[in-house]
């Protein structure tokens, strides 16, 4: 069974006699980013407080996910990875099936009354998939094979999720996926390779994208080739992150975003409203926060020592490092506007979730101990 | 709870976990270096481009809005508004925050009616003008109507509703020409005007006292500065800049006197012009044909504007100042006091009906085939004998009638605000050499005596020279503004102008005036007719312009059987009374025969202006009819 243990970081509370692990440096870091959102919510939403409810019914509701997860034996999450994987792969393909049966492209499920992204479900279960393929004794001697089925296990999904088409999300997963294939020991020699190739790949890739994701990535190097049109809303963040300055607009007082100019911006562009009313000072804060959050991240993988934990917790600390960079590299003009959230602050509920439930996998896996 | 068993979990043996440790090491400075990639980014954003971004912020979100000054209106001497402000609601659609135009117009027409040619007129202007520019859908909403679009507004972005005041000339027709109108600010006046003073303004003064007056009338505009949104939605005005409204003229311009000419003048093409002697105030001043100056104004057709300027009649010409017609006999009076002048105004001339020069075979014939016999200064002037001013303009000379005639503001502008007035051509051996490159003729000396040949006069240089009679030498400068009132409600008096005293020999006057005075009332003056039953004494002097050139041949000419067109022009010029002159009006009326068949227009402006109890209705409308005899 579980040993139970307490330290000074972690404790173990017992809610109506059932036990929940509690990693409270992270628990209190992902709050804090939680409530930074609302605040940032609010302000974006036009000081909308019914919005803001629904918002904090799904914290409540992803922290809940996140502390059931929490107490889930690593071990029997890692034997109900395959079932999980495939489940969530069934999903993607459902949803494109639908997609292609005339509803038109669209990413999502409705199960009555909410909307569920399947391929969120994917960013979770594509680095246990592999973890458990690498940490399977069934490849202990073709450790090669284990590693050629991982790649076609991340790709595969991957290419479903860019067929939806959601490019961003379907990046997310490669970078998750090679991130958990990384941490389960890829040789440095095959590391090098596949990352040169990957170089190699893209400009072949390039004929294959879309024309609006094509534009996209155009726009990135010349938003004000169309200021109105195709760099209008890259050039509206750009707008609102700098007159924001050392210091920021004060909250409530953006008039980028107050005042509509900003698009997407409970979404997408969360950070851009962020960075206008709490200026330089407070990006860098919520930097910090972030980096603390994936540090705690890491601190833990690196303290353990069963490999699918630290496989799965290191992919989730990358997880969050990607949503991260990649977001606040869009609203800032560097990258290409992907469409991929600020993690926990972001309005909507599926990333939220998976985030959350991320971080319960985090929780849980430090409890995890070798066994051979 | 669950059994587990590790024996498919393979462990990595424990030197590898090491490894692997140390990748997340490894990883952990390759993420810090990505995120000072970020933090350099935000910070180039954040505090080096601070400058430049808050800016486009400030631009994004403050936009300066012109605000319009009020136009100063226009009243006649008494107060009655002439040219006034309306407001007026215009809907107005910014093509900018329009996704689908097709359906926003459909949506506005449910909510107000909009006509086809309203949507096709629109989308016309759409095609010429920028995205960022209201473009004016429909015209003239009712209150009910903008409160109702008012209501919807929040569910139609782009969607405005621009209020202007719109210029109502409340007595256009009779006043078109004075007051004049409003245009479109064009090209040419962008040269001319101060941009800042123009903000926001569309129309600029295109005639009449509208033009001329424009630095008067036109104020200056204020701004806001206003916070919008994306939408491009006023938010909030965040300071203003007052607009200075533009002060009021009140004219000389009696509009009861004005209204009374243009209606005596009935549906003659001509000119009237009526002056106060005493103070050079201008009382009436009409153009027949006349148009309809709020043609020009908001929601009219160009078409109508067009046609008004293409018309063969140039209804949009003034012709009391720029109409110019050769004077005929009326330049006769104005010639006698050279008689005086040069010591001949009590001589006395055989006229037999024609006068011929020594060494010319043509003959210049007076307009009594029988000939005046031996006629005085006097009653040439007051039976208009020609042959007379042949034999005068023949003694004094060109040079000498150019001098003596151009005291009395011949050949020159009278400096009425009217400044695109004619200056008319008194002829002169210089100006003929000027203009035609060839020397002087005699003859053309004989027919300048009778107001024919090249001279040409405006009715307000003629109703001006007479008032110099009538004032017995004093000139006062022709005048149409009598005040302006600024935004304060101070009162600006525009003091009679008098240029000079002419020199003349005041003793000329008299005799002269008794002269003009016969032309009236005595029994072969040639207006006799109009003096039946006049209560005051009147001097004026008929003039009758032949069109066709020959003279003989219009002698000859059946009226009746001719068409309209080559009648002669009648020109009237008369003041009143004689010994304490009120009034001076002229009077053009194109093909009108003789002066002494226009005459009685005169005396119908004259009665109505000096009695001041209203005529009697049925006796107005004898007084109008045109006698076609001399």
């Amino acid at each position: 069974m579980i040993r139970l243990q307490l330290s000074l970081t972690t404790s173990i509370r017992r809610l109506n006699g059932f036990p929940v692990r509690l990693d409270i440096p992270l628990f209190l870091l992902a709050l804090l980013l939680c409530l930074l959102g609302l605040a940032v919510q609010f302000s974006a939403g036009g000081e909308d407080l019914d919005q803001l409810i629904r918002q904090a019914v799904r914290i409540v509701v992803a922290v809940a996910i996140m502390l059931a997860l929490s107490t889930v034996p690593i071990e029997v999450l890692r034997r109900f990875s395959p079932p999980i994987y495939l489940a969530a792969v069934g999903l993607v393909i459902l949803v494109l099936a639908i997609g292609f049966t005339g509803r038109g492209a669209q990413r999502w499920l409705d199960l009555g009354g909410f909307r569920f992204q399947p391929s969120e479900l994917l960013k979770l279960a594509i680095p246990m998939m592999v973890a458990y393929v690498l940490t399977s004794t069934f490849f202990k001697n073709y450790r090669n094979i284990a590693f050629w089925i991982s790649g076609v296990l991340v790709l595969v999904p991957a290419f479903l999720v860019y067929l939806q088409p959601d490019l961003g999300t379907a990046l997310l997963i490669i970078a998750v996926g090679a991130a958990a294939i990384f941490f389960g020991g890829l040789s440095w020699r095959w590391v090098g390779i596949s990352s040169f190739s990957v170089l190699a790949l893209i400009p072949l890739i390039w004929p294959f994208l879309q024309d609006y994701q094509k534009t996209r990535v155009l726009t990135l190097f010349d938003p004000w080739s169309d200021p109105l049109g195709r760099g209008y809303h890259s050039i509206q963040s750009m707008i609102a992150i700098g007159s924001g300055g050392i210091s920021g607009k004060g909250w409530l007082q953006g008039s980028q975003s107050q005042l509509d100019f900003l698009p997407e911006r409970n979404t997408d562009f969360v950070f851009s409203v962020f960075a206008e009313e709490f200026g330089f000072v407070g990006g860098m804060i919520l930097i910090f926060i972030y980096s603390l959050l994936i540090a705690r991240c890491l601190m833990i993988a690196y303290r353990c020592d069963y490999d699918f934990a630290r496989i799965v917790v290191c992919s989730v600390a990358i997880m969050t490092f990607v949503h991260l960079f990649v977001n606040v590299g869009m609203v800032a003009g560097i990258l290409p506007v992907v469409g991929l959230p600020l993690p926990l602050i972001s309005y909507g509920g599926t990333s939220m979730v998976t985030v959350l439930a991320g971080l319960g996998l985090v929780m849980g896996a430090q409890y995890a101990k070798r066994t051979v | 709870m669950f059994r587990l068993s590790n024996s498919e979990n393979y462990q990595m043996p424990i030197e590898r976990v090491r490894s692997m440790q140390s990748r997340v090491i490894i990883v952990s400075v390759f993420l810090i270096g990505l995120l000072f990639i970020l933090i350099g980014r935000l910070a180039y954003l954040q505090i080096v481009s601070h400058q430049d971004f808050a800016a486009l912020s400030k631009d994004n979100q403050v936009q300066v809005v012109p605000v319009p000054p009020v136009r100063g209106q226009i009243y006649d001497r008494n107060g009655t508004l002439l040219a006034g402000n309306e407001t007026v609601y215009r809907l107005a659609i910014t093509p900018r925050y329009v996704d689908d135009l097709d359906s926003l117009l459909a949506k506005i027409g449910n909510i107000v009616p909009v006509s086809d040619e309203e949507v096709s007129k629109f989308k016309r202007k759409l095609g010429l003008s920028n995205k960022h520019t209201e473009i004016v859908l429909k015209d003239f909403l009712s209150p009910e109507e903008v409160a109702r679009v008012a209501v919807d507004r929040y569910s139609m972005p782009g969607v405005s509703i621009v209020t202007e005041l719109h210029r109502v000339y409340s007595s256009s027709f009779y006043t078109s020409h004075v007051v004049g109108t409003l245009g479109q600010i064009d090209k040419q006046d962008l040269q001319k005007v101060d941009p800042v003073r123009y903000r926001g303004l569309q129309h600029v003064g295109k005639l009449g006292m509208e033009m001329v007056s424009e630095d008067i009338l036109v104020g200056s505009s204020g701004h806001n500065q206003v916070e919008t949104n994306a939408h491009g939605r006023k938010i909030r005005v965040l300071s203003r800049a007052m607009p200075t409204a533009g002060s009021d003229i009140y004219l000389t311009i009696d509009l009861d006197l004005q209204k009374f000419a243009y209606d005596a003048l009935g549906d003659e093409v001509g000119g009237l012009v009526a002056i106060e002697p005493s103070t050079g105030q201008i009382l009436a001043m009409v153009s027949k044909p006349s148009f309809d100056s709020n043609v020009f104004g908001i929601g009219s057709e160009q078409d109508e504007r067009k046609v008004l300027l293409n018309s063969e009649d140039r209804p949009l010409l003034n012709r009391a100042v720029q109409g110019q017609y050769p004077p005929g006999s009326t330049i006769k009076p104005f010639l006698a006091f050279s008689a005086f002048e040069t010591g001949m105004g009590n001589r006395k001339y055989y006229c037999p009906g024609w006068y011929q020069l020594p060494d010319y075979s043509r003959q210049f014939r007076c307009w009594k085939s029988g000939g005046h016999g031996y006629i005085d200064l006097f009653d040439a002037i007051a039976e208009s004998c020609d042959v007379y001013f042949y034999e005068l303009a023949h003694r004094l000379g060109i040079d000498e009638m150019y001098y003596q005639l151009s005291k009395f503001g011949f050949g020159n502008v009278t400096g009425v605000e009217l400044s695109y007035e004619s200056a008319g051509i008194l002829p002169s051996k210089e100006w003929k050499q000027w203009t035609k490159g060839e020397p002087w003729y005699e003859g053309e000396t004989l027919i300048t005596g009778i107001g024919q040949g090249a001279t040409l006069v405006n009715m307000l240089q003629l109703a001006h020279a007479t008032s110099i009679i009538a004032n017995r030498g004093v000139k006062f400068r022709p005048q149409l503004i009598h005040k302006t009132v600024d935004v304060q409600g101070e009162e600006y008096l525009y003091v009679p102008d008098l240029i000079e005293v002419i020199d003349i020999n005041e003793r000329s006057y008299g005799p002269i005036i008794k002269a003009m005075e016969k032309v009236v009332h005595s029994n072969r003056g040639t207006a006799r007719r109009i003096s039946e039953g006049m209560e005051y004494r009147m001097a004026g002097k008929t003039g009758t312009v032949q069109i066709v050139s020959r003279k003989k041949e219009a002698d000859r000419m059946d009226l009746e059987k001719t068409d309209k067109k080559f009648h002669p022009h009648g020109i009237f010029t008369a003041f009143a009374p004689t010994d304490n002159p009120e009034i001076v009006v002229a009077v053009i009326v194109e093909n009108g025969a003789s002066g002494s068949a226009i005459a009685p227009i005169a005396r119908a402006v004259i009665d109505h202006y000096l009695l001041s109890e209203p005529e009697t209705a049925d006796s107005k409308g004898d007084s109008f009819a045109i006698v076609t005899d001399h």
